[in-house]
């Protein structure tokens, strides 16, 4: 499975809903094959983020650039044939659609040109990564388990090659070995080339297959760290403190840590 | 010429009551009432054949108002709960079925050739030569009495009670008040107010017919409540009056384009009303005097998170 | 009562064309068009129009009062729905209103209110086993299955049937998805305009031309649809023809005028006791 990556950037981006910006100034610079985790505290901005990056949020100012293309004027369908592909929180699904039809309609209108055969390939490499999916084609999407649709939503996002892959918490309501699952799919999907940027609130699983980690606190970033010292450094927890729900397996390593050094 | 400003002014008059009386149903209780022109219809109808039956003027009014009253309660009562998409539905088929009633049931509505010679009320005390014009004031006194009643009704706390419903039903009802009585009596209120209307239609025309209860009763209807700002029954007076005004004057039509036929320009106005409606719609949805609100309706903010709307298909 | 069921299938089958495109705009339109008994009469019109004064056979005309009538579709959302369509749904239903009485009105500006007929050929009704059908009782049956045949592969087996059923499911997913909502919802007009007309042709043939008669179906065509779970087009089908077996087994007991009547209880009861309708699951909510 090939993907051809796109570095993405964010530059002096703000935007929100009606009169109040909720994220402000917001510069950031995903670049190409990497995997890069927003993280931060509830109500810091990441799913503002994450809609403003896929187009269904105009920025109020700022840019948005995916390799040199400047995809700021883009609308959510223009911007998927840009390349990028967007995973949304919640309702990422058609429910009331079979998981065949959602995978095609994943591709057909990204990819208008395509053959049928490239509809085939495509649909074959993703369901590699998705293999429970396969025997349930015909079934509604609705039905589908919280983790079975949670891939469906990704396998989808995927089906037309996207170069950059949004991910909106990608591991909520799922059970464990689910989270497993989806975050081995991501780094399975980057190292087939695709740049991956994710919101995540299961730091520690999305530590373990991330590059960069960005802090985002309030509308505003934090800074940037790599993902395997973001967890053990001491700024980013002063700077978390205030989140009411503190994810436990970070305070745990942090309590282990004893002084080491970051890698 | 008098005698024609006199016949306009009486058509908006009548036109301005059904227009409060759709304001207060939809543009404060939230029920899109598309049945209007069926329960002017039943006003009319009441008022016509209980004169011609010999009953006085004056008591066949009030049976008029209480018999649209009664079936405007039953009405609410049955469809209460329903969104406003299903509501303008179902009152659209009553007056469907009005209609039928009306076209059909030749022994008592006289079918498609309608009820002629009704008696108009207190015609000998007041003598024909004056009769319009004193009847035209009656129904000024009449809606400047009506004004007042509602927005007495209106400004008192039902009035309150009723819009804070209208936003919001599921807080309201927390706050105990009974919602669904509510609107079942502000629906009550305006079918009163639609039956008089009914019975000063068919004292003013003395011969009523089917047709005359159709659909552009409904969109004159429509037209005053959205110019005038729905809700507001200030800027109704003002945006009935205008609406009505205009549309009247269109009666001049055959004269500035004399190759219609009578037929056809009546048909050319009623294509200038309709698309009237789509204009105000289109170009000042919220009308010209807005009822004062912290939110009035949102305009397309193209950053706004997309408004997931009830749908009629998840109950 | 075996002619009132033949005479309640072909009904609904009638019925079940604007049903169907009152169902299907609903879904990807999220409003109520009250203007789809106006488009009957347009459609029927048009048909007349071609038929009669411009010479052509109604085989010919069909298909030229379908696309046209498809147009004028298009060119009533783009000058007008599409102007309005930020103001919510009732706005839209309020302006189809609107939509509806000028149509109405300008068909009766240029023919008139008098009652006229296509330009068809008079065959004498089939007689089959006790039971009287006339060619354009056949022709009903006929073109209404292969229509709706149509529309149901269309929905199923085609890109913009699927983009129809997705923007119906959950619009902005849709947008993510790359569906292009202008184009679908110009599509979904198309079709809307083409089961209308054939609709309108269908009533005028086995009957008259009149301003009136699109109207005059409005509350059955809504029955049907709210019967068969508004926004779900192929019940809308079903809903049909529970509604067109109802109507005229209903005229064995009642007079046949009070046709409408019968669809009006109808659809009270479906919205008080189950508004999904029918055949509609309780849509699946996210």
């Amino acid at each position: 499975m090939i993907f051809s990556a796109e570095r993405l950037l964010m530059v002096d981006v703000s935007a929100g809903y009606g009169a109040l910006d909720i994220i402000r100034s917001i510069a950031l610079r995903m670049e190409r094959g990497r995997i890069t985790t927003i993280a931060g505290p509830n109500g810091a901005g990441k799913s503002t983020v994450m809609k403003t990056l896929a187009g269904s949020l105009r920025p109020r100012q700022g840019r948005v650039i995916v390799g040199n293309r400047d995809v700021t004027s883009l609308s959510p369908p223009e911007r998927a044939r840009a390349g990028l592909g967007y995973v949304p929180q919640e309702r990422n699904v058609f429910k009331n659609l079979t998981i065949d039809d959602n995978l095609r309609i994943g591709f057909e209108f990204v990819r208008p040109k395509a053959t049928p055969r490239d509809f085939i390939v495509a649909r074959c490499r993703v369901l590699e990564l998705f293999p429970d999916l396969t025997p349930r084609m015909k079934e509604t999407a609705g039905t589908l388990s919280g983790g079975q649709r949670q891939m469906l939503a990704m396998a989808c996002a995927l089906m037309p090659g996207p170069q950059i892959l949004l991910l909106d918490e990608p591991s909520a309501g799922l059970s464990p070995p689910y989270v497993r699952r989806m975050l081995d799919a991501v780094q399975a999907v980057n190292q087939a080339g695709a740049t991956v940027v994710m919101v995540e609130q299961n730091l520690v699983e999305a530590m373990r297959v991330s590059n960069d980690a960005v802090l985002l606190v309030a509308g505003r970033v934090e800074g940037v760290w790599s993902a395997r010292s973001f967890l053990s450094d001491r700024n980013v927890r002063s700077l978390f403190l205030g989140d009411t729900n503190p994810d436990v397996s970070m305070r745990r390593e942090g309590a282990s840590r004893d002084g080491a050094s970051a890698a | 010429m008098i005698d024609y400003l006199i016949a306009i002014l009486t058509f908006v008059a009548v036109g301005t009551l059904l227009g409060f009386a759709l304001n207060v149903q939809w543009g404060q209780a939230g029920m899109l009432n598309f049945g209007l022109p069926g329960f002017f219809g039943i006003g009319a109808y009441a008022a016509a054949i209980l004169s011609k039956h010999g009953v006085d003027g004056f008591t066949a009014t009030a049976a008029a108002v209480a018999l649209t009253a009664a079936v405007s309660a039953l009405v609410s009562f049955v469809t209460i709960g329903l969104r406003e998409d299903c509501l303008a539905i179902s009152t659209v088929a009553f007056a469907e079925v009005v209609r039928l009633v009306l076209m059909n049931e030749t022994w008592l509505t006289g079918g498609t050739n309608g009820i002629r010679d009704i008696p108009r009320p207190l015609l000998d005390v007041i003598g024909s030569n004056h009769y319009e014009a004193a009847f035209l004031a009656a129904c000024l006194a009449i809606v400047a009495i009506v004004y007042g009643l509602l927005e007495l009704v209106l400004r008192a706390p039902f009035g309150r009670a009723l819009r804070a419903a209208r936003e919001d039903d599921i807080v309201t009802a927390t706050l105990g008040k009974n919602v669904q009585v509510l609107r079942i009596k502000a629906f009550v209120i305006g079918g009163a107010v639609i039956g008089l209307a009914g019975a000063l239609h068919a004292f003013y025309f003395t011969y009523i017919d089917p047709g005359q209860f159709a659909g552009s009763v409904m969109i004159y209807a429509l037209m005053a409540v959205i110019i005038g700002g729905k809700g507001s029954n200030r800027g109704l007076l003002a945006g009935a009056c205008m609406v009505m005004m205009l549309l009247e004057g269109t009666r001049f039509l055959k004269e500035f384009i004399p190759i219609l036929g009578s037929q056809q320009a009546a048909s050319l106005r009623l294509m200038l009303i309709g698309g009237g409606l789509l204009l105000t719609l289109i170009l000042r949805p919220q009308g010209l005097v807005s009822e004062y609100r912290l939110s009035i309706r949102e305009h397309a903010d193209p950053a706004a998170p997309p408004r997931r709307e009830h749908r009629m298909d998840s109950a | 009562m075996a002619q009132a069921l033949l005479n309640g299938v072909i009904s609904g089958l009638l019925i079940a064309l604007p049903a169907i495109a009152l169902s299907l705009g609903y879904g990807v339109l999220n409003f109520a068009n009250f203007s789809i008994g106006a488009m009957i009469t347009c459609g029927a019109y048009l048909a007349y129009w071609i038929n009669t004064s411009l010479g052509a056979p109604m085989l010919l005309a069909a298909p030229f009062a379908a696309i046209g009538l498809a147009a004028i579709a298009i060119a009533i959302q783009h000058g007008v729905y599409r102007k309005i369509e930020d103001g919510g749904h009732v706005t839209m239903l309020v302006a189809s209103m609107g939509v509806a009485f000028v149509l109405e009105n300008a068909v009766r500006l240029v023919y008139g209110a008098d009652v006229r007929m296509l330009d068809v050929p008079v065959a004498r009704p089939i007689s089959w086993n006790g039971l009287r059908l006339n060619h354009e009782q056949l022709l009903i049956v006929v073109t209404a299955s292969l229509a709706l045949g149509a529309v149901n592969l269309l929905l199923k087996c085609t890109q913009i049937g699927r983009a129809m059923r997705a923007i119906a499911d959950d619009p902005e997913l849709a947008e993510v998805r790359g569906i292009s909502r202008r184009r679908t919802i110009d599509a979904t007009w198309a079709v809307s305009g083409s089961l209308t007309a054939m609709a309108g042709m269908l009533i005028a043939l086995d009957g008259v031309v009149e301003p009136l008669m699109g109207w005059n179906y409005l509350v059955s065509i809504f029955a049907a649809a709210v019967l068969g779970g508004i926004g779900k087009p192929l019940g809308a089908f079903a809903g049909a023809l529970i509604i067109g077996l109802a109507e005229e087994t209903s005229a064995l007991l009642v007079s046949t005028t009070y046709r409408q009547g019968i669809s009006f209880v109808a659809l009270i009861l479906v919205l008080l006791l189950r508004p999904q309708g029918l055949f509609g699951k309780a849509r699946i909510r996210g």
